[in-house]
């Protein structure tokens, strides 16, 4: 009864309550939007961490950790593997070989850790092979032995990541409605092969002024852009004597991960191909990388491998990856603050407007009390009041959050580069939010939280009236 | 005077109802209080991760060798002039201005190689950049440590059993040893001594003209030497002149990044000038800054690339040396910007409801003001001076009260724990999250609350102007 | 040392007054062959050179002496400047140590260290590791004839053969037609870019044989660097057995 009350004042000064809700619903769509981003942010990078990187659970020999050495390899495998395939936990796992070695092309050298894998297995524990770039070749593949797979990064170290201005660049730039005039400039560079994006940049820079730039750097660029696939690459690294031996491999494909540091170093060949160089029959493990159906199985999983694994070490994705980790634990003691603080922000609005109203409503709630309802009951229609009003407000917030968001997630936001136009090297990132359930119910939870502490104060305040006083009220 | 007139009324009108004055009032306190209470939290937190980042690593301005950010290689040096960094540390707003030599070659040690990065610094001004000094292991918990203190029956076992856990690990502090093995302080006052007199390990630091090194803990433990022991190292240097030369390790530094832990050789400037035939030659003046405004930056490597003999060395700023790190920040500190919008909203409508409600009871007021004569634009000034007022009171006592909070958390900031916290502990720095000080964002918060007031000054204004007496009146 | 090997296969490649006479009724393998036989068919040597590195704003020159045996052995030792003088490099098979006298170490040498130019010279690792041969790994063809220095030479070009271990794409030699010296040779990358470039030059009789006694490399994309190599001595098949080349002699010779 007094809730029907309650929620027929609240309709009454609609003006007022749709201030209200207003706010909460503005304010919670926004709050779960910037938590959405964040959160999803934060799950991209974990993501990557694990299906690029570091897969959940990574074991290597005890030494091989501190000195990357050939002939350290995980020792028992065979034991290993049996008793990962007998855990319930396990979603999948591979072997590899790991070597630090150096790739040579005729321009440039670089230090590497070449991986020698299986390319089906490898597809199923990581998705690397679903990052190669647009006009990046092809992922590894079995039936092609002497392949070798590289970073975009690598590439542009090794320079095998070049620029040519081609008929097809001018084609595709006329196309997309680049200008005649932009376009004319640069047919002077057609033709010319620059080895490296510094060097494309600087002649670019020399024919076009910066505004021009601006807008269209990044579209020539991209159009120019020629990886040099089917290419030579030299691999010299150790054999298990310990003697410099060398082979070559050719340029499959590209691959770019949101982690430049992994990108870097990281290159993958078959593994069968790799032995014939350092000497073998046999191939060698040096790491084992194990992916769960679940990602906090990692700690249990890890003790239960640890008891068995001898001379190896079994690290989970927290010690591998400690940043995404460290990113995670980061995130949630911003979240609190960050709603702590709207929280209680909101809590002041509310009680303030709910006092003003209640100033506003004395005549009526002197009239009220006169009449003979008690204190308890006006105690709890003013709370009703205020509640129903934040809910109505938090309602319509969290449905339209969970729908914007939804949205969102599916599309992406896309951050392009931070950095002024064509210089940018932040290249276009995007965001898919990420709100869950368990972040609805604890804001649904914090909302009510705030609605019923808000709503103590002007309740009070609604009591102390005295209804002759009242009654007198202008 | 009519305005002093208006400013009368409107200054009564405030106070013939206090309850809704102060409840107004409170409002905008409220909403300028939070407002510059979280942007002090973020600027501060933010800046301390920032800073710590910049003094220990990067510095906020390099001098280097025109060529040597795309090649930093040992022939891209330049050379040592004392007159000059005088001069600059003598600079408005430097800090410190610290010497680098720095380049790759290999060490060796036994039947062990490896390839390492060799930082040369002086002893003493690096105190001041990274100091290494105390990352120098001090104790060190092994096999022998654990027998020992079994054998001597000094501590409990399950004092021993958190020793034994962390076997092979090493500390530079005995409050980091405790900190990892989870001592109590009941463990602490007792046992921790003898802990520490079984795990101690002999260390010690470079002289100034020191011709030893410091050797990285992970690399120590591949080359297996210790304090005492010599390590070879070999390369190439200066204009590819073979270098070679054995060094007698002085101390194990522990660094918190494995990566660098296990590369890292430290040594004095003249012993690397000497080993790789660059006599006289650095590859970086790092220097400090007391902020990394854009201002003191700007003025500060313009005051400095004046000072510079020739063009063949140029000063590049943090951002410039490190672009990556730089746009993250400038994306992190978006995304802080965000939160205090929405913040902002929040805060808007706090004010804006209160208006409102203001309005709606004051209505019959200004219904029989206007049917006994009053002009409406009068009447508009006037509740436009009470909001301005209302507004001026509510921003003073808002920023007023914010600052015994901004000083508090700026003296006694939040202590980080956990990961997180151990993890900035690791680096040497300070695990808290401070507000900022003084600065200007606290008068942009008061900005833009004002004209959030004068936003929801518009509200009652127009009402005014729509108001139909009788309707007012019957209010 | 390799590149000691390296250059004397150049050298060697190129002399020869021997073959002359069959070089018209001979196919370009042929040549190419024979004039690489010549290298494998000479059982030892030694020779003393010296190496000097150019670089805008600075050059260095280092002297040494080296053995070589048939292609699996060689030992050299620097002779000059003082600073570098007893370094000594073995080669035995793919193993490489060095030893330095001033630290009395003796190191073997890892892959990482390959990638730096041997003693900061443009010899990239490749010349030094691994021996292509030019023979085996390339499949070549005469492209005319060309006048270098005032000699009439075979303009050879060599294609990297598919399954061949190098990392060049392609290299054009011009052989002179007369003493089969290698006066110029231009490496390739495999997109069609020249990377590095080789002359032989001053022509003399050394032991006999008729030899380019200057070779140049100078690196494409920065043509201010250099590296010359000077061939002061040489003597061929002087008897050297396979025991000299151990790392107890690394310390002993001179």
């Amino acid at each position: 009864m007094i809730g029907s009350i309650a929620w027929k004042n609240v309709w009454r000064n609609k003006k007022r309550s749709l201030v209200v809700i207003v706010a909460v619903t503005l304010g919670i769509i926004a709050g779960v939007l910037l938590i959405g981003i964040m959160e999803g942010w934060t799950k991209q990078r974990l993501h990557n961490a694990i299906y690029n990187e570091v897969s959940h659970i990574q074991i290597h020999n005890n030494e091989y950790i501190k000195n990357e050495e050939i002939n350290l390899t995980v020792s028992n495998p065979d034991e290993t593997i049996h008793s990962i395939d007998s855990l319930k936990e396990i979603s999948g796992w591979v072997k590899r070989t790991k070597l630090i070695a150096m790739a040579n092309t005729p321009w440039a050298n670089t230090g590497v850790i070449i991986y020698g894998v299986d390319a089906e297995k490898e597809k199923r524990i990581t998705e690397i092979y679903r990052e190669i770039v647009p006009e990046g070749g092809r992922y590894l593949d079995n039936q092609s032995p002497g392949d070798i797979l590289i970073s975009d990064k690598t590439a542009e170290i090794l320079k095998l990541k070049q620029y040519m201005v081609t008929d097809s660049t001018i084609e595709s730039l006329k196309r997309e409605k680049v200008p005649g005039s932009v376009i004319a400039k640069l047919e002077t560079l057609k033709d010319t092969r620059f080895r490296s994006p510094k060097d494309f940049r600087e002649a670019l820079r020399q024919k076009f002024n910066k505004k021009t730039l601006d807008r269209y750097g990044l579209l020539m660029t991209d159009k120019a852009l020629d990886y040099r696939i089917r290419n030579k690459v030299q691999i010299t690294c150790s054999d298990k004597e310990g003697n410099p031996v060398q082979g070559i491999f050719r340029v499959c494909g590209i691959y770019k991960t949101t982690n430049t540091g992994f990108d870097q170093v990281a290159v993958f060949v078959n593994d069968k191909e790799l032995a014939k160089l350092y000497g073998g029959n046999e191939i060698l493990t040096h790491e084992i990388a194990i992916l769960l159906d679940d990602i906090d199985d990692a700690g249990m999983v890890r003790e239960k491998l640890s008891r068995i694994s001898g001379d190896n070490s079994v690290r989970t994705w927290k010690e591998l990856a400690p940043d995404a980790a460290l990113l995670n634990d980061f995130m949630i003691l911003y979240y609190f603050i960050f709603i702590g603080i709207i929280m209680l922000a909101l809590a002041f609005g509310i009680i303030n407007t709910m006092l003003m109203a209640i100033l506003e409503r004395t005549k009526e709630l002197g009239m009220l009390m006169a009449i003979g309802m008690n204190r308890k009951r006006i105690f709890t229609m003013i709370m009703l009041e205020t509640i129903f009003l934040t809910m109505a407000g938090a309602v319509v917030g969290i449905f339209s959050g969970w729908a914007i968001s939804a949205a969102l997630g599916k599309t992406g936001i896309h951050f392009s580069g931070w950095g002024e136009g064509f210089e940018a090297i932040g290249f276009a990132a995007r965001v898919y939010p990420v709100v869950t359930l368990e972040f609805f119910v604890f804001t649904a939870i914090m909302v009510i939280a705030t609605a019923i502490i808000s709503s103590i104060w002007p309740a009070r305040k609604a009591l102390k009236l005295n209804p002759v006083e009242a009654l007198r009220t202008e | 005077m009519v305005m002093k007139d208006e400013f009368k009324m409107a200054w009564r009108n405030l106070w013939r109802n206090r309850r809704r004055t102060i409840i107004t009032a409170a409002s905008i306190f409220f909403a300028v209080f939070f407002a510059v209470i979280m942007r002090s939290y973020q600027l501060g937190s933010y800046d301390h991760m920032i800073n710590n980042l910049l003094e220990s690593f990067t510095g906020y301005i390099q001098v280097q060798q025109v060529k040597y950010q795309d090649n930093p290689l040992i022939d891209n040096s330049f050379d040592y002039n004392d007159s000059i960094t005088a001069a600059i540390s003598e600079i408005d707003r430097v800090v410190s201005v610290t010497p680098h030599l720095e380049s790759f070659t290999l060490a060796s040690s036994g039947t062990q190689t490896k390839g390492v990065a060799v930082i040369a610094i002086d002893p003493v001004k690096e105190k001041n950049f990274s100091d290494p000094e105390s990352k120098l292991v001090k104790y060190r918990i092994t096999e022998e440590a654990v027998r020992l203190l079994k054998d001597a029956k000094a501590i409990p076992d399950g004092v021993l059993e958190k020793v034994k856990e962390n076997l092979g690990r090493s500390y530079s502090s005995s409050a980091r040893l405790a900190l990892e093995l989870g001592l109590t302080d009941e463990d602490h006052e007792g046992f921790l001594p003898e802990i520490l007199k079984y795990t101690e390990e002999a260390n010690g630091f470079l002289a100034n003209d020191d011709n030893g090194i410091l050797v990285g803990d992970r690399l120590a433990g591949y080359l297996k030497v210790a304090v005492g022991d010599s390590v070879i190292l070999m390369g190439q240097g200066y204009h590819g002149i073979s270098a070679t030369g054995i060094f007698p390790v002085r101390g194990i530094i522990k660094m918190p990044s494995p990566e660098i832990d296990n590369k890292l050789i430290i040594m004095t400037i003249p012993a690397a000038q000497q080993f790789f035939d660059a006599e006289g030659k650095i590859t970086a003046l790092v220097v400090n800054l007391t902020d990394k405004s854009n201002r003191t930056i700007k003025t500060a490597k313009a005051r400095i690339n004046a000072m510079l003999p020739d063009k063949n060395t140029t000063a590049r700023t943090w951002s410039e040396l490190n672009p990556v790190l730089y746009q993250q920040i400038q994306g992190d500190s978006q995304s802080g910007q965000a939160m205090l919008g929405v913040l902002y909203f929040i805060i808007f409508f706090g004010i804006f409801g209160t208006v409102l409600m203001m309005v709606s009871e004051r209505k019959r007021e200004f219904g029989v003001l206007v049917a006994i004569g009053m002009q409406k634009r009068k009447l508009k000034r006037i509740v436009t001076l009470e909001m301005l007022l209302l507004g001026f009171i509510g921003l003073v006592c808002g920023l007023l009260a914010s600052i015994p909070l901004i000083l508090y958390f700026y003296y006694y900031p939040v202590v980080l724990k956990g990961d997180l916290g151990n993890m900035m502990e690791d680096w040497g720095w300070d695990a808290v999250m401070p507000t900022a000080w003084f600065g200007a964002y606290f008068y942009w918060q008061a900005v833009i609350v004002a004209l959030m007031v004068v936003l929801a000054t518009i509200y009652p204004i127009r009402k005014i102007g729509r108001l139909k007496e009788i309707e007012a009146l019957k209010a | 040392m390799k590149t000691g090997c390296a250059i004397i296969l150049f050298l060697l490649v190129q002399l020869s007054a021997m073959n002359a006479l069959f070089a018209q009724q001979i196919s370009v393998t042929d040549i190419v062959r024979k004039a690489d036989e010549k290298f494998n068919g000479e059982k030892s040597s030694y020779s003393v050179m010296s190496m000097t590195i150019v670089r805008p704003g600075w050059q260095r020159t280092i002297e040494f002496k080296s053995w070589t045996l048939g292609k699996d052995y060689a030992l050299a030792v620097i002779t000059a400047p003082p600073k570098e003088a007893g370094q000594t490099f073995l080669k035995r098979g793919s193993e490489m140590w060095s030893w330095n006298p001033s630290i009395s170490r003796l190191i073997k040498l890892p892959p990482s260290m390959m990638s730096q130019g041997w003693m900061g010279s443009d010899y990239t690792n490749d010349d030094i590791l691994k021996e292509s041969s030019v023979v085996n790994d390339y499949t070549h063809e005469i492209a005319g004839e060309e006048n270098i220095a005032g000699r009439l030479c075979y303009k050879i070009r060599m294609t990297a053969k598919e399954d061949a271990s190098i990392v060049w794409g392609r290299q054009i030699q011009w052989i002179d037609k007369k003493d089969f010296l290698v006066l110029k040779a231009e490496l390739y990358d495999e997109d069609g870019y020249l990377v590095r470039t080789e002359t032989g030059s001053d022509i003399r009789i050394m032991d006999g044989r008729m030899v380019t006694s200057k070779i140049e490399l100078v690196p494409e994309e920065e043509p201010e660097n250099k590296t010359l190599i000077g061939i002061l001595e040489i003597k061929f098949n002087a008897p050297v057995e396979e025991s000299f080349f151990s790392q107890q002699n690394m310390k002993r010779v001179r």
